[in-house]
């Protein structure tokens, strides 16, 4: 199919004609310094946003999706108004952010993965070129949970971006030149990408999608000059192919030994063992190090790959020059509930019982909220943040869950009432944590599922699952909730309930204390992020599944973006080709989600928010 | 438990592989110590019984006439005790002998902690995985159940379908495969051997073939089929075995077949990775060339409502080539 | 059979909605002779009709090689959809006669549908036709609960 893209431009804000002279005027230099200004004193963020951009997926490289930018507040957030309306022209989930460098604006399609670059110098922003990369169709059909794409990166003068089938693009940003494209997978044997780049340094960081199709999930780097691939880490497999060497040093005892990655599997299994890199990297470059996690092991029953099916559901840290991994932490062994650790790895340095460390604040799709030293790998904190059952807690001295037998999914049984779901406390939609406040606010899930482990069989191209799940709302009659979540006291501050939907949009924190984000049913709400009182909200008209973003537009005034368009594994019930009557479709999300078919409706819109005058 | 001369005549009915009362092993042997001996009491019995039959058929008591009414006096002794005490004597005796056998075998789950093999019943074929603390030493093999001779070997028994019933009697006796439900079974053949087995549990369409061999191996002949059967599939050699793999991986078969160190990675049918080990094909014929042609081209002619579809879009030559492939898959 | 088609046909036209004539030869594997657009001329080309039926041990043999080829895995457990379109719904982009199904699993469609006519029998595909036709009405083997 080739879409069209139909570009809306809606000016609506009367004010902005006034202003026309000041958004020509160019940038000048950084907005707010390098120290973010009323941070805790406990608090330390290593690499905040400096100026008023966003090149990264999520703004900044310890991936706190914090922003200083403070001239929207408390006080004056009830004037924000629409600026901007922009059609995408693709009806399916409009996951990720998009990215603002100089006065360049430039948002990422779902497939079929258009670049769309907006100038904002120009009155309610005008198209400065619409990159078609037409990936191949046929990528559509492996697509696991929705044709998604979380976002690009920028570096050099270049977006980089993945495209559905298995490829990466580097396109000028300047022109919308194509500069390279290289292949990173195989849609034949169902590799997908749907994550968003990472540039870090000269490299561009990516991971493959399709832990359900049986695929051996990787991150690789490519060079970012040239495109051409640097190094490759598998996620299974022997360790030189996990590129585990002489500087590993996992924390825990169950973490260490030869070749985990293929040991820990029977046979050759771990070929077939998914452990993909479909979420956020984050990157200290104090260190030198990334994190990332590993998603679901191959074949979702448990009971056809016996083992810890190492290095599934995984946070990794790695050396981004060469691949090298220096710790890693299992977050599950042997997974029975398809719970992916891809989540975002929020950096920050706190003082922990009176020491400031280096830290990795980790919300687990598990539904534990981690802490851990970054450094070390070492579990420092590991506690609820929804309603959890499947274990009673963590083991600090062996990084184990003590997990309830009752609870494993087995093959040939339905194993009722656990919770969470197989989409978690939480999905892949990033938290932010705010350094004014010290809280990270966590947008979370409550559902539970039965799950029943059956016969799978192993056909090239196409899914692996060997599982029948079916979900539902969890106790306490909400679907969804932003937590905000004290990481030192390991517990909620507070927290806004959706009753119907789940919270299935990233979040943003700003200098002006407050937290962005959107709901599944269209509203785009901002909250006092000390309170959690609602102060704002705009019906946007399609489910957002987007993270929100801030930026300092060319009149040097501060603008919040998000796309709308509801989608993704979630989101996707509301698409028309998904059926209400059958619980088990779409992997078992249409039981706890068809009513969301009544709520909102698919289509793709790039909203600009900012103060009327 | 010597035979006695005249069970073999008895059980000369039976087909001499599938005899329970020619045990080769201890599980079987506590059965035929309890079957054989109720087994010559009941003949006894009966023989008693037909005699009595005989002698009031042949008992002449004068004509018709003259005979007594039926409720007449005496006799009540014979009811008394032959209908009441004898049997229930010989019950009594058969149902607390019954009772110890069936204490001497274990059923305890926590005997079986650690099963060496787990059995899975499909409809109709058996699947054998050899489990291993050593992830890398566990396979799946079907329809042949090898064990080292001389010792127990435990078998956990799994079903996903319906109901089956694994039973090897020279071994041991019945035990259900149970769709939610984990059986054990533990066997041991004294001698190496060949011991027939069957499903004993109807179970549908083809229950009848639903067949397997336990194959005792003596314990060095075991360690090395184990060797062999840990390998993957050996690499085709020849022209023709060449171009049977292409056929095999570039057609139907791997949608349902494993064949280790290739791609197919199919779990629907049997893995066929060292096929060529064993004696039959689809649980009950003999693994030669025309069966292996005729299952191919039209199974469920041979097995009706068996899984395997007909695969006739093969030409003659590439059927030989397929074939050849399996042949080799040693 | 023919006066019966046509009067099909009859009622089919005089059908309010636009339908298109069912013109390719269906149950043949021919991409060639698929039409795509509509066929001029006058009549219609036989609507094939599937060889194994609607018998209740084909729609579970079929509901079989569902799971079994994983149509599941995309098209939902009981096809109401997921990474491939719901088989459930009035949607049919590529026609709903058994010919047209059985096309659309043996030739593969645009989007990632697999083409799987080298691979399966096409006993095997009639099942799943059969299967695919009997979901949302009363003969729909395991529903979804």
């Amino acid at each position: 199919m080739r879409i069209r893209c139909v570009l809306l431009l809606a000016l609506l804000a009367l004010g902005c004609r006034k202003e026309e002279k000041s958004l020509r005027t160019e940038r000048e230099g950084p907005v707010t310094t390098l120290s973010v200004q009323g941070a805790k004193p406990n608090v330390r963020l290593i690499a905040p946003l400096a100026n008023g951009e966003w090149r990264i997926p999520a703004g900044d490289y310890a991936h706190t999706r914090f922003s200083p930018l403070a001239q929207i507040d408390a006080g004056n957030v009830g004037n924000l108004k629409m600026i901007t309306a922009l059609q995408t022209g693709v009806p399916r989930g409009h996951e990720g952010s998009p990215l603002v460098v100089g006065h360049t604006m430039y948002a990422v399609t779902p497939f079929p993965n258009n670049l769309i670059a907006v100038d904002l110098t120009k009155p309610g922003g005008q198209l400065k070129f619409l990159y078609e990369p037409h990936p191949d169709p046929r990528a559509v059909g492996i697509a696991c949970c929705d044709l998604v794409n979380r976002g690009a990166s920028y570096g050099e003068g270049k977006i980089v971006y993945n495209l559905l089938d298995a490829t990466t693009v580097a396109v000028d940003a300047q022109t919308g030149k194509e500069v390279w494209r290289t292949r990173v997978g195989n849609i034949d044997i169902g590799e997908t990408t749907t994550m968003a780049a990472l540039v870090v340094k000269d490299k561009v960081l990516v991971g493959s999608s399709g832990g359900e199709l049986g695929v051996r999930g990787w991150i690789a780097a490519l060079d970012l000059k040239t495109g051409k691939e640097r190094w490759r880490a598998y996620n299974t497999g022997p360790d030189k192919d996990v590129l585990i060497g002489a500087s590993f040093k996992p924390f825990y005892a169950k973490d260490r030994g030869n070749d985990l990655g293929a040991t820990s599997w029977t046979g050759d299994q771990w070929k077939l063992g998914g452990s993909n890199v479909w979420g956020w990297i984050s990157y200290d470059p104090e260190l030198n190090l990334i994190f990332y996690g590993t998603g679901n092991p191959g074949v979702w029953n448990p009971d056809l790959r016996p083992g810890d099916n190492k290095w599934s559901c995984t946070l990794f840290a790695r050396n981004p020059d060469t691949g090298e991994a220096r710790w890693a932490y299992q977050v599950t062994a042997h997974d029975h509930w398809d719970y992916d650790e891809i989540m975002e790895s929020v950096l920050v340095d706190l003082e922990w019982r009176g020491k400031m460390r280096k830290l990795v604040l980790y919300p687990g799709r598990t539904g534990y909220m981690y802490v851990l030293d970054r450094e070390t790998g070492e579990l420092l904190s590991a506690e609820p943040f929804q309603p959890v059952n499947w274990a009673t807690g963590y083991d600090l001295s062996t990084g184990k869950a003590r997990e309830v037998e009752s609870k494993h999914t087995k093959m040939g049984e339905v194993v009722e009432d656990i919770c969470p779901s197989s989409t978690g406390g939480k999905e892949f939609i990033p938290s932010a944590f705010s350094p004014r406040t010290g809280l990270l606010y966590i947008p979370a899930h409550n559902t539970c599922m039965n799950y029943e482990g059956v016969e799978a069989n192993y056909i090239a191209g196409t899914p692996y699952l060997g599982a029948s799940v079916k979900m539902y709302p969890g106790p306490g009659g909400y679907q969804g909730e932003l937590v905000a979540w004290d990481p030192l006291k390991a517990r909620k501050i507070w927290g806004i309930r959706d009753e119907k939907l789940p919270i299935y949009s990233g979040v943003l924190a700003t200098g002006g204390d407050l937290v962005f984000f959107g709901t599944m049913d269209g509203w785009f709400e901002a909250a006092d992020a000390r309170t959690g009182t609602v102060l704002w909200k705009q019906q946007t008209g399609s489910g957002i599944v987007g993270n929100p973003m801030t930026y300092v537009g060319p009149d040097k005034k501060q603008y919040v973006a998000v796309y709308s368009g509801v989608g993704g594994w979630m989101g996707a019930v509301a698409q028309p080709d998904i059926s209400a009557d059958d619980p088990y479709a779409a992997l078992g999300v249409v039981g706890a989600m068809k009513e969301i078919k009544k709520m909102t409706a698919p289509g793709g819109t790039l909203y600009v928010f900012g103060l009327s005058p | 438990m010597r035979r006695a001369p005249f069970l073999v005549v008895l059980a000369s009915g039976c087909a001499s592989d599938l005899d329970a009362l020619s045990p080769a092993g201890p599980a079987a042997r506590k059965l035929a110590d309890l079957g054989s001996p109720v087994l010559v009491f009941f003949i006894i019995i009966s023989a008693v019984m037909w005699a009595l039959l005989i002698w009031v058929a042949l008992r002449k008591t004068g004509t018709l006439a003259e005979h007594a009414a039926p409720d007449a006096g005496g006799g009540k002794g014979w009811v008394a005790y032959g209908g009441f005490v004898v049997p229930g004597a010989a019950f009594t005796a058969v149902f607390i002998a019954t009772l110890r056998t069936m204490n001497a075998f274990p059923v305890d789950h926590q005997q079986h902690a650690a099963p060496e093999i787990r059995v899975v019943g499909h409809q109709w074929w058996w699947e054998m995985h050899y489990l291993s603390k050593d992830l890398n030493q566990v396979f799946v093999t079907a329809n042949e159940i090898h064990i080292p001779a001389g010792r127990p070997v435990d078998l956990e028994l799994l079903s996903y379908d319906v109901i089956h019933s694994l039973w090897a009697p020279r071994l041991h006796g019945k035990v259900d495969l149970i769709p939610g439900m984990r059986n054990f079974i533990r066997l041991q053949a004294d001698q190496p051997g060949r011991y027939a087995g069957a499903c004993a549990e109807f179970c549908g369409l083809q229950h009848a073939h639903m067949k397997f061999v336990v194959v005792a191996d003596a314990p060095e002949d075991y360690g090395k089929w184990l060797a062999q059967q840990r390998k993957p599939a050996r690499q085709p050699d020849t022209e023709e075995t060449r171009r049977g793999k292409q056929i095999f991986l570039g057609g139907p078969c791997v949608l349902c077949h494993t064949v280790r160190g290739t791609d197919a990675r199919g779990t629907v049918g049997p893995d066929l990775t060292h096929l060529a080990t064993r004696s039959t094909i689809a649980a009950w014929l003999p693994r030669d060339l025309a069966n292996l042609h005729a299952w191919v081209v039209n199974a469920p002619s041979l097995k009706p409502g068996a899984q395997m579809p007909p695969l006739n879009q093969f030409s003659g030559q590439e059927l030989h080539d397929l074939v050849a492939y399996l042949q080799m898959l040693k | 059979m023919k006066s019966a088609l046509r009067a099909w046909m009859v009622v089919a036209a005089s059908c309010a909605c636009a339908r298109p004539p069912d013109t390719a030869p269906d149950g043949q594997r021919s991409v060639v002779r698929q039409a795509v657009g509509p066929i001029p001329g006058v009549g219609d080309l036989p609507v094939a009709k599937n060889p194994r039926g609607m018998d209740r041990n084909v729609l579970q043999e079929g509901r079989r090689l569902f799971r079994q080829y994983n149509c599941e895995g995309c098209h939902g457990g009981h096809a109401g959809g997921g990474m491939g379109p719901s088989l459930r719904d009035e949607i049919w982009l590529y026609g709903n006669t058994p010919g047209k199904i059985f096309n659309s699993i043996a030739e593969g469609r645009a989007h990632g549908m697999p083409a799987w006519g080298t691979r399966l029998p096409d006993r095997d595909i009639w099942a799943l036709t059969s299967y695919i036709q009997s979901l949302r009405t009363r003969d729909e083997p395991e529903p979804p609960r």
